[in-house]
């Protein structure tokens, strides 16, 4: 079963994407909230994909923190974000095997862009 | 003046004409002077009050002679003395004041002098006033205005120059004669000089603001040098330099004012977008809870209402100035949306947007995003029922007087025979139409045959 990492400071749209997940039959294998928690949870849990939020608290935005985990582990990455610009939706998708979602969103669009990441994992 | 004695220039080819002339001028105590005219340049001419010429000269030099009576900054008389009376008018035309006819007595060269010096001592009075009224102006005024030669040396100046310098020993009187680079800072002095370059090239007045950080806080300078012009050609350059200090800092206050008021609205904006996201994860986690797939749909569709106008923040946030969203990207966003939602298992619907970009605003937007989400909703639930294939269209058109044309159609099963649109008791229509009516002030028709067709008309104010 493939695990799925959520990085979201906001609780309702953190549980809500949950939700959604498991609901697919996926291991939601951790629900964070700041860059440096998910580091963490990436180095024991290796999941397959991270839904990660680019406005994230703390030290590392969203963006550093997954430049940090691929230097430590291949997983696709779903950045979610309320603070769009082209400049870092090209740094985002530059890192492969990413998406871009733009907020408000609704849990069926991560549950099709779920679809298409591991699509292109295998 | 009259009473004292006055240069009278005289230009004669005849060696005793020029000794007889001179002989009348000294004897009514006037100077004569013999002039050079292959040398316009000398200080003398300046200081001649009349000049006097025979007809062979006057000829020969008469267009140069009346090109320097005309540049001269006091009336100077130019006498010709002839030998043939008939040509009298000729000269006049020509620009001559006067024909002396010869041979005259001492009394009639006398009569003509008193007239001309006359004439010459109200101009210089005026020329004095003049001067001194411009003077008084210019010097009045609170800008450092000068004029420069063509080479960029100062030639007049008013005594501002401290005003901008206040640490500079410069005054009007110790600027005239100086060229730029003795009396600016390296860097202004090579700016201006490039600005009286582009003068004399292009022959128009060029304004330009330089920041000078002379003094103990830097002050924004405002020069403008235009061309003294002399027919064609570029005689001097004028330049005035006005203290812009309040109102750079004023426009940069009001720069900053409206930099803070856009961040605050997209940041507004943004959060408004975030409270929808959290409001959507709401319903979905409340729908998980309900068993009813009807009830478990109406959640659904409370979710796509508020994507709709959660697009409408989105493609706010993006724009430059966070007032108007173009309504055809907008709708093509919305289509995208609900075929996410509704294009599912083997039936395949297509959508189309055709028209041109208008802009719109958040007022507007916001009912025509939601009666939008309706009228295409509707098409996906129920016009292709029992169908694999179909297309929904929506037409987008600026009509006359500002007005909005939006036609949404599909190729469905259309409507019963006999629907009416005002009657119906789907609340989703009803909800249609007070959009319309009732928020957008607009009009919708409703036709249907072949599928189904909506007519849509509002005004965004």
């Amino acid at each position: 079963m493939a695990k799925i990492l959520i990085v979201e400071d906001e609780a309702i749209t953190a549980m809500s994407i949950r939700l959604k997940l498991t609901s697919m039959g996926y291991e939601v294998c951790g629900l964070v909230s700041k860059g440096e928690e998910a580091l963490e949870r990436i180095r024991v849990h290796k999941p397959d994909l991270v839904i990660m939020d680019v406005g994230l608290p703390g030290k590392m935005n969203g963006l550093e923190t997954a430049r940090e985990i691929r230097k430590i582990h291949e997983a696709g990455i779903i950045f979610i974000t309320g603070y769009y610009d082209e400049g870092m939706e090209a740094e985002g998708m530059g890192m492969g095997n990413s998406r871009f979602l733009q907020k408000p969103f609704r849990p069926r669009d991560i549950e099709r862009l779920v679809k298409e990441v591991f699509r292109e994992q295998k | 003046m009259i009473l004292h004695s006055h240069n009278i220039g005289l230009i004669f080819s005849g060696k005793g004409d020029l000794r007889l002339m001179e002989e009348f001028v000294r004897s009514l105590g006037h100077c004569s002077r013999a002039l050079d005219i292959n040398d316009i340049t000398l200080p003398d001419w300046k200081e001649i009050s009349i000049i006097i010429t025979d007809e062979e000269s006057g000829w020969r030099h008469g267009e140069t002679l009346v090109r320097i009576k005309k540049c001269s900054d006091v009336f100077t008389a130019l006498l010709v003395a002839v030998r043939k009376k008939n040509a009298i008018s000729r000269w006049l035309e020509f620009g001559f004041d006067d024909v002396l006819p010869m041979p005259f007595t001492k009394a009639e060269l006398r009569a003509r002098l008193t007239t001309f010096l006359r004439i010459r001592e109200q101009s210089y009075e005026l020329k004095e006033r003049s001067d001194a009224m411009l003077k008084a102006l210019v010097e009045s005024s609170s800008d450092h205005i000068f004029m420069l030669d063509r080479d960029g040396t100062f030639v007049t100046s008013n005594n501002k120059m401290t005003s901008f310098f206040p640490d500079s020993y410069h005054n009007a009187d110790n600027v005239v004669g100086r060229p730029l680079h003795e009396i600016y800072p390296p860097d202004l002095a090579s700016a201006l000089e490039s600005m009286l370059k582009e003068v004399l090239i292009s022959k128009k007045p060029v304004t330009r603001e330089y920041a000078v950080a002379e003094t103990a806080y830097a002050t924004w300078h405002q020069y403008t040098l235009y061309p003294i012009l002399l027919g064609a050609e570029v005689t001097a350059v004028g330049g005035i330099c006005r203290d812009v200090t309040p109102l750079k800092e004023a426009q940069e206050r009001a720069y900053s004012s409206l930099k803070e008021k856009d961040a605050l609205l997209r940041e507004l904006y943004h959060r408004t977008k975030n409270n929808m996201q959290v409001i959507i994860g709401m319903l979905y986690l409340q729908r998980q809870a309900v068993s009813d797939e009807s009830v478990s749909n109406v959640f659904r569709e409370v979710e796509n209402k508020i994507a709709a106008m959660a697009l409408v923040h989105q493609r706010l946030y993006q724009t430059k100035d966070l007032s108007r969203i173009d309504l055809k990207e907008y709708v093509g966003d919305l289509l995208s949306l609900l075929v996410r939602t509704y294009n599912k298992g083997i039936q395949s619907i297509s959508t189309e947007v055709e028209g041109e970009s208008i802009l719109i605003s958040i007022e507007t937007a916001i009912p025509c995003g939601l009666l939008l989400n309706e009228l295409i909703s509707n098409a996906f639930k129920h016009a292709f029922r029992e169908r694999q294939k179909g297309v929904i269209k929506i037409g987008i058109l600026k009509l006359e007087k500002g007005i909005i044309e939006i036609i949404v159609t599909d190729d469905g099963a259309g409507f019963p025979e006999g629907f009416d649109l005002r009657r119906s008791c789907s609340s989703g229509l009803q909800t249609v139409v007070s959009l319309v009516e009732h928020q957008l002030q607009g009009t919708i028709e409703m036709s249907s045959g072949a599928g189904s067709r909506f007519r849509i008309t509002f005004r965004d104010e």
